[in-house]
């Protein structure tokens, strides 16, 4: 167990910052932490889940998102007044906009685990 | 739960007395902007409706790309008076810094950090790249939405 562990944090490195997020995401799907800016939080909704898309053509990911969320997931909060999320489902990350206490998603975009979105920091002007 | 700043709510109000609108739905809406759950309203799908799709079409380095702002992105702009010319810029900037370090742009999700202007907040742009192609001369199509604006630092959060 421990060489595994090993050699998934020995993978990681290699990975870039979003690449890691998709596979450590699914290896402690229940938990709360901090690291850093970033919040890691398990959401779980019990009752009247509504999801909407937000943006096109996400309509086809809605019904896959809403049962994620009545299972549990582990998501990693982007922004908290934007209420933005990136939520780990086993095949598929959706980035959301989300009030948990009314149980409320709006899709934005969503992608599989092997294709996180790329990450580009632009240099600051001189 | 969370109150908005005073500036954003500012912001807002200012944005929705400029379109035309039922008085009382206004006053509904105001009310809604300067309560404890605020930051919650923002998130319902009946405000988006008075935040069109906005369309911006650029030419960098000889390819077309047009921008497409969902109605979320632009209450968020509005919100923490990001301007369109912003993003513009910054996406611009963006094509720009990939061609220069020979990095080809496909099609999925990016997420784009930087800063718009010299001393100005740090923005994470985060969009969707739906249709690249250089055989038509058709643009590349962009569904945009706002990351981190940099103007809110909090990440205390409760659920």
């Amino acid at each position: 167990m421990a060489a595994n562990v090993l050699e998934v944090v020995e993978s990681a490195r290699h990975l870039t910052a979003a690449e890691r997020r998709e596979v450590l995401a699914r290896l402690w799907p229940e938990t709360s932490a901090r690291n850093g800016h970033d919040v890691w939080v398990s959401v779980r909704f019990d009752g009247t889940t509504r999801v909407v898309a937000y943006a096109p053509g996400q309509e086809a990911h809605l019904e896959s998102l809403r049962d994620l969320l009545q299972q549990g997931a582990l998501a990693r909060m982007e922004d908290e007044s934007d209420g933005t999320y990136e939520i780990y489902g086993p095949d598929r990350t959706y980035y959301v906009t989300m009030t948990p206490a009314k149980e409320f998603a709006g899709l934005l975009s969503s992608w599989t685990p092997d294709q996180p979105p790329r990450e580009v920091s632009i240099p600051d002007e001189d | 739960m969370a109150r908005l700043r005073q500036e954003e709510i500012r912001r807002l109000l200012g944005y929705l007395r400029k379109r035309p609108a039922d008085p009382g739905l206004l006053a509904q809406i105001e009310d809604e902007l300067r309560s404890d759950y605020a930051d919650e309203f923002l998130r319902e799908p009946e405000l988006l409706v008075h935040f069109p799709v906005l369309t911006e079409n650029l030419i960098v380095d000889g390819s077309q790309w047009q921008l497409r702002i969902i109605p979320h992105a632009h209450l968020r702009m509005v919100q923490h008076g990001v301007k369109l010319e912003v993003v513009s810029t910054l996406f611009q900037r963006f094509v720009e810094y990939c061609v220069a370090s020979a990095e080809i742009i496909t099609s999925g999700p990016y997420t784009i950090f930087g800063r718009p202007e010299p001393r100005s907040a740090r923005l994470t742009l985060r969009v969707d790249v739906d249709f690249v192609t250089d055989e038509s001369g058709a643009a590349h199509v962009v569904t945009v939405f706002i990351g981190r604006s940099g103007s809110n630092n909090a990440i205390e959060v409760e659920l």
